[in-house]
C-alpha cells in the first residue's frame, strides 16, 4: 500500500559456454575433470542454499513491505464543538474544551494552531485544520467573545469579519488498540519537517543517500568515533538496516542475524526508493512508552511529547525526537530532562557541524527550553463507560480486526463538557448521601445517561462512581425494576384517548384486589403513604405518584394496551402480562429507560439512541454514517399534555424538594421519580428542551438504600441540570391543543398555585363545550371537597 | 412522479434566500445554504449531514426537518421521508405553507410505496390547507 514496486532490475543472461583452448594429456585430463566436478559440486553446495535463502528473504521483504500496513488503532473522537453567536456556553466551559483539546495557553496572542490566549471574556486562538466527514475546516485565527453564559461573537482576525460558524477539531477520547498494543499516527514524508529528516541523517546515517543498504564508510566512521570517545555511542548500521531490524527481526545479537539484516537491507534497497524507506523508518521507529502502550513513529511522538502535529515541530523539538532514537527510555525528557537536553544539543551540534543549520540556529536551539507537555496523553480513555458503548455499537457493523488495525476514525456524540458535569454531579451527590447515611458508606453506586431529545445523540454516560474504571457498566448493564418510571406510559395510554381523558379526569385512588388468573393469587397494591386519596384529578395522581390510581387506571385501560404503549415508546425487552407491571416490576437498564423517555422528551417521535455519527478511513474518506431518524409514534398533542403533567412532578409533586433546593423557579423541566420495593432502586428521568437525563441509584448487592427516587437519584439529576443549564420546555402548543384556565385544586395542584392554565386537546368543535363542562364540574367538586375539609391541602403528602 | 420531484427540487434549490432570512440564526442559515448546494450537486448524504448539524443548533426548526425529508425522498427512502415530514409538520404550527409542502412530500412518499390511499389522503390534506390559505 505504501510502497510501490521499483522496476525489476535487469538481469543479463549471456549464454556463454566455456571454450577449451589447449589440448591436454589423458591423465591431466582425468584430474582436471575431477577438479572441475569438485569445483562445481562445491559451488552448487554453497550457491544453491545461498540462492534459495536469498530468494526466500527477498520474498519475505517484498511481501511484508507491500502487503504490510502498520496496525493503526481506531481513533475515537468526541463531538466537535460548533461555535456560533448566541451559543449557550460559558467562558469557563470553553476553556475546559480547549484544555481537553490540549491547546497551549499563552501570555500573548497566538500565532500557531493549537494555541490560545485568554483576556477576560475574550479568547484569542488559532484553530487546527481538520478533515470532517462533510467538509474540511481550515486553520483560523479567531477571537471568541463571551457575554455571560453565551457566545457574543466570533471574529476572524485575518479577514476582520464576523463569522457565523466555526467548528473546532474534536477531542480524541480513546483508541481501540491492536492486541500487541502498538500505537502510531501515520506520517507522510512530505508532512515531515525538513529539520527532522536532516537531524535524523546527521545522527544516524549521513551516507543514507549514497549507500545501497549497508555502508562500510558509515561503519568505519562510527567505529572511529566510538574509539575516540571510548564509548558505544554510534552503531554504524544504516537506516535501512535499522528499519529491517525493527520491522522484521528479533533483538538477538547473533552473527546470523547480522548477516540476515545486511542481506535484507540490500534487497530492500533493490526494490524500494530512498524516500519510501525513509518514510517507513519514520513511521516505525520506537520512541517511548506509556504504560503498556508503545509509542511508534514520529507522528505520534510529536503528539505524545509536545501535543502538536508533526508539521508544527520546531528545530529543537525535532532534534529532541531524533535524540530519542538511540534510547527512548534513557533520554525520556519527562523523566530525565537534563539528559534529554544534553542529547538534543548533541543532535544540534552534529547538524551544525555538518552545515545543516547556521550558527544562529544552533545557538537559539541550544538555549531553547524543552517545551515537553507536562503529562503524557493517557493511553487509556478517560471515558471508559462511553467507549464501551461505542465498541458495542461498532461491533455490529465492523470486524474486530478492522477496528484494531485499519486506523478508522470514529466520530461519536460524546460532549466532554456534559460528560464532565454528569460525572461531577454523580460523584458529589453519591458522596454526600454516603456521608449523610452511615449504612450506605462505600456501598452506594449510580449511573447516568444524558441525551439530546431531538436527535437521540448520547451526550454523556457514566457507568458508576469510579468513572476512570472500566468495570461494571451500570448505565448499560444494570437491569433493575423501574418502579414508578412506568407510570407516564399508563397516563399516556389514557391521554391518547383525548375524548375520554385529560389532566383533570377524575381517577379512583382506592384500594383494590386483583385476582391473578394463572396463579389464583390476589394482588392488593398500596400507596406509598398507606392512604387512599379517593377521587383525584389525573394530574394529581401523576405528580404525587399515587399507586392505586395508576393501577385502577391501568386495569381500566387493559394491561395489553399499556404494554403496547411501552413497546411504542421504545422498550424492546419482553414484558410479561401481570398486574404488578403497572407499578414497574419490569426490569430495564438505565439505557433502555433512556430510550423510553427519549420518545416522551422528543414530543412523541421515536429516535434511535446513537453514540456514533460517522466513521471514516484513516485518511478521512467517508465509510459510514449513522443518520438521524425520526418516527412519530405518538400524537404530539398527547405527549405535550403528558409532559405538562410531568413538569408539575418537578414543581409541585414528588420532585419538588430537589427542585426547590437546586433549580431556579423559572426553568420548565419535566420528569418522573421511581422507587422500587424496599428502596432497592432510586430512579429519576427528566428533561428540558435540549437534554434528557436518566439517573439510577442503588447498590450492586441489590439491598435497600433507604432512598426514594426524589431523595436519591433526583439529587444527581438536579445537580447535573443546575450546571448544564438546559433549555426550558417549549410552551408552543401542538395542533388541536388549547390552554384552558382552571383552579389549581381542580387541576390537581396545591391551592397556592392559584388559577393555572392547562393544555387540553380539542379535536372537534363539540369537544370544546364538553371540555368546558368538565372543567366546571372538576372545579365544583373540588370546592365541595374543600368546604367539607378546609385543612386538607392535598399536596402536602410526603413525596412518593 | 417526475413532475413532483422537480417541484421538490425547485423548493429546495431556489427558495433559499426567503427562508434563510426568516431564520434568526446565521449559523443555521449558512448550513442550510451549504446543504442545498450539496443537494443540487447530488451529494445527498453530505446534504443530510449538514442539515443534521443545523438541527443540532436549532432542533425545533421545521424547515430543516422538511429539507431532511426532501433529501430522503430523493434517495427513495420513502418511510424515512414520511416520518421526517411528519416531524416537520408537528413543529410548523404557524407555517401553513410549509405544512402544505410537507403533505405534498408525504403524498410523494406514499406513491413511492405504492400506497394509493395514503397518497390520496395526504394530497387531500395538502389541498384543504391550500384552500384555507387562499380563502383568507
Amino acid at each position: 500500500m505504501f510502497f510501490k514496486k521499483a522496476p525489476p532490475s535487469r538481469i543479463k543472461n549471456k549464454n556463454t559456454r566455456p571454450v577449451l583452448k589447449r589440448s591436454m594429456t589423458p591423465k591431466k585430463k582425468k584430474a582436471s575433470v575431477f577438479m572441475r566436478l569438485l569445483r562445481w559440486t562445491l559451488a552448487l553446495i554453497i550457491f544453491i542454499p545461498t540462492l534459495s535463502y536469498t530468494i526466500s528473504l527477498d520474498v519475505e521483504v517484498r511481501h511484508q513491505f507491500e502487503g504490510k500496513r502498520w496496525a493503526l488503532p481506531a481513533r475515537v473522537f468526541a463531538r466537535p464543538l460548533e461555535l456560533y453567536p448566541s451559543l449557550r456556553l460559558s467562558a469557563k466551559n470553553f476553556q475546559y474544551e480547549l484544555e481537553n483539546l490540549e491547546f497551549h495557553e499563552l501570555e500573548e496572542k497566538p500565532q500557531q494552531s493549537g494555541e490560545f490566549y485568554r483576556k477576560g471574556n475574550d479568547f484569542y486562538l488559532v484553530t487546527r485544520p481538520f478533515k470532517f466527514w462533510d467538509s474540511e475546516e481550515p486553520a483560523r485565527k479567531i477571537r471568541v467573545r463571551f457575554d455571560g453564559n453565551k457566545v457574543e461573537n466570533i471574529a476572524d482576525l485575518e479577514t476582520r469579519e464576523y463569522l457565523n460558524l466555526v467548528r473546532l477539531d474534536p477531542v480524541l477520547i480513546g483508541k481501540i488498540y491492536p492486541t500487541h498494543k502498538e500505537d502510531r499516527i501515520l506520517a507522510k514524508l512530505d508532512e515531515v519537517p525538513p529539520y527532522l529528516i536532516k537531524a535524523l541523517l546527521a545522527m544516524e546515517d549521513r551516507y543514507f543517500y549514497d549507500h545501497n543498504g549497508i555502508s562500510v564508510r558509515g561503519l568505519g566512521r562510527a567505529m572511529l568515533v566510538n574509539l575516540k570517545n571510548m564509548s558505544w555511542s554510534q552503531g554504524g548500521s544504516t537506516l535501512t538496516q535499522q528499519l529491517i531490524k525493527n520491522h522484521f527481526l528479533t533483538a538477538e545479537k547473533t552473527l546470523h542475524r547480522k548477516v540476515k539484516e545486511a542481506l535484507m537491507a540490500l534487497l530492500l534497497e533493490l526494490h524500494y526508493s530512498k524516500s519510501e524507506i525513509l518514510e517507513a523508518y519514520l513511521n516505525e521507529v520506537y520512541l517511548g512508552q506509556e504504560g503498556d502502550y508503545a509509542i511508534h513513529g514520529m507522528g505520534l511522538a510529536a503528539q505524545f511529547y509536545f501535543s502538536r502535529s508533526l508539521q508544527q515541530l520546531t528545530l529543537p523539538q525535532s532534534a529532541l525526537l531524533i535524540g530519542l532514537v538511540r534510547g527512548a527510555s534513557k533520554y525520556n525528557p519527562r523523566k530525565y530532562p537534563d539528559r534529554a537536553i544534553e542529547r538534543r544539543n548533541l543532535v544540534l551540534l552534529q547538524m551544525f557541524q555538518q552545515n545543516m543549520i547556521t550558527k544562529e540556529q544552533y545557538d537559539q536551539g541550544r538555549s531553547a527550553p524543552l517545551e515537553v507537555s507536562d503529562e503524557a496523553p493517557k493511553s487509556s480513555s478517560p471515558y471508559p463507560a462511553f467507549l464501551e458503548l461505542v465498541r458495542r455499537q461498532l461491533k455490529r457493523d465492523y470486524k474486530q480486526q478492522d477496528l484494531q488495525s485499519e486506523g478508522l476514525q470514529i466520530f461519536t456524540t460524546l460532549d466532554p463538557i456534559r460528560q464532565h458535569q454528569a460525572e461531577k454531579a454523580l460523584i458529589s451527590q453519591v458522596r454526600k448521601l454516603e456521608r449523610d447515611h452511615q449504612y450506605l458508606r462505600g456501598r452506594l453506586d449510580s449511573a447516568i445517561t444524558v441525551t439530546a431529545p431531538s436527535s437521540g445523540e448520547i451526550l454523556a454516560l457514566v457507568g458508576g462512581k469510579d468513572t476512570d474504571y472500566e468495570g461494571f457498566n451500570r448505565a448499560l448493564d444494570a437491569l433493575r425494576p423501574i418502579g414508578s418510571l412506568i407510570k407516564p406510559a399508563i397516563y399516556l395510554t389514557a391521554l391518547e384517548n383525548s375524548r375520554k381523558y385529560s389532566l383533570i379526569s377524575p381517577l379512583n385512588d382506592r384500594g383494590l384486589e386483583w385476582k391473578i388468573k394463572e396463579t389464583k393469587q390476589i394482588w392488593s397494591p398500596k400507596n406509598y403513604d398507606g392512604k387512599e386519596h379517593g377521587t383525584v384529578p389525573l394530574m394529581k395522581a401523576l405528580i404525587n405518584s399515587y399507586n392505586l390510581a395508576a393501577v385502577q387506571l391501568g386495569r381500566q385501560l387493559g394491561l395489553e394496551k399499556v404494554k403496547e404503549t411501552l413497546y411504542r415508546l421504545g422498550v424492546e425487552r419482553e414484558i410479561g402480562s401481570y398486574p404488578s407491571m403497572l407499578l414497574g416490576s419490569i426490569a430495564l437498564t438505565p439505557m433502555e429507560v433512556t430510550q423510553m423517555y427519549q420518545t416522551i422528551a422528543s414530543g412523541g417521535s421515536r429516535t434511535l439512541l446513537r453514540a456514533i455519527r460517522e466513521v471514516t478511513a484513516h485518511d478521512g474518506k467517508p465509510l459510514s454514517r449513522y443518520p438521524l431518524t425520526s418516527d412519530q409514534v405518538f400524537d404530539a398533542a398527547s405527549v405535550f399534555v403528558l409532559s405538562y403533567g410531568m413538569q408539575n412532578v418537578v414543581r409541585y409533586g414528588t420532585g419538588r424538594a430537589v427542585a426547590d433546593d437546586m433549580l431556579p423557579d423559572e426553568w420548565r423541566l419535566a420528569g418522573k421519580t421511581g422507587t422500587t420495593n424496599e428502596y432497592r432502586d432510586s430512579w429519576f428521568a427528566g428533561f428540558g428542551g435540549d437534554m434528557l437525563a436518566v439517573v439510577w441509584m442503588g447498590r450492586d448487592d441489590n439491598k435497600s438504600t433507604g432512598l426514594t427516587g426524589g431523595g436519591g437519584a433526583m439529587r444527581v439529576w438536579g445537580e447535573f441540570m443546575k450546571n448544564a443549564r438546559p433549555q426550558s420546555l417549549s410552551t408552543q402548543l401542538p395542533e388541536r391543543t388549547e390552554w384552558r384556565s382552571v383552579g389549581a385544586r381542580a387541576a390537581g395542584l396545591p391551592a397556592k398555585a392559584g388559577r393555572v392554565k392547562i393544555p387540553i386537546i380539542i379535536s372537534h368543535e363539540r369537544d370544546s363545550q364538553t371540555v368546558q363542562a368538565a372543567l366546571a364540574a372538576a372545579e365544583a367538586a373540588e370546592e365541595e371537597k374543600a368546604s367539607q375539609n378546609p385543612s386538607d391541602d392535598d399536596n402536602t403528602d410526603k413525596p412518593e | 412522479m417526475l413532475k413532483y420531484h422537480l417541484v421538490i427540487i425547485f423548493w429546495l434549490g431556489l427558495s433559499v434566500p426567503q427562508w434563510a432570512a426568516a431564520d434568526s440564526s446565521n449559523a443555521v442559515a449558512a448550513l442550510l445554504k451549504e446543504s442545498r448546494d450539496e443537494f443540487v450537486q447530488e451529494r445527498y448524504e453530505q446534504a443530510a449531514a449538514l442539515l443534521e448539524r443545523a438541527l443540532r443548533i436549532d432542533p425545533r426548526n421545521a424547515i430543516l426537518w422538511h429539507d431532511l425529508a426532501g433529501v430522503r425522498l430523493k434517495q427513495d427512502e420513502w418511510r424515512k421521508a414520511m416520518s421526517l415530514a411528519a416531524k416537520s409538520n408537528e413543529l410548523a404550527i404557524d407555517n401553513k405553507w410549509l405544512r402544505i409542502r410537507n403533505w405534498t412530500l408525504i403524498a410523494l412518499a406514499c406513491e413511492g410505496l405504492n400506497d394509493k390511499n395514503c397518497a390520496k389522503d395526504a394530497q387531500g390534506r395538502a389541498k384543504t390547507l391550500a384552500n384555507s390559505v387562499s380563502s383568507k
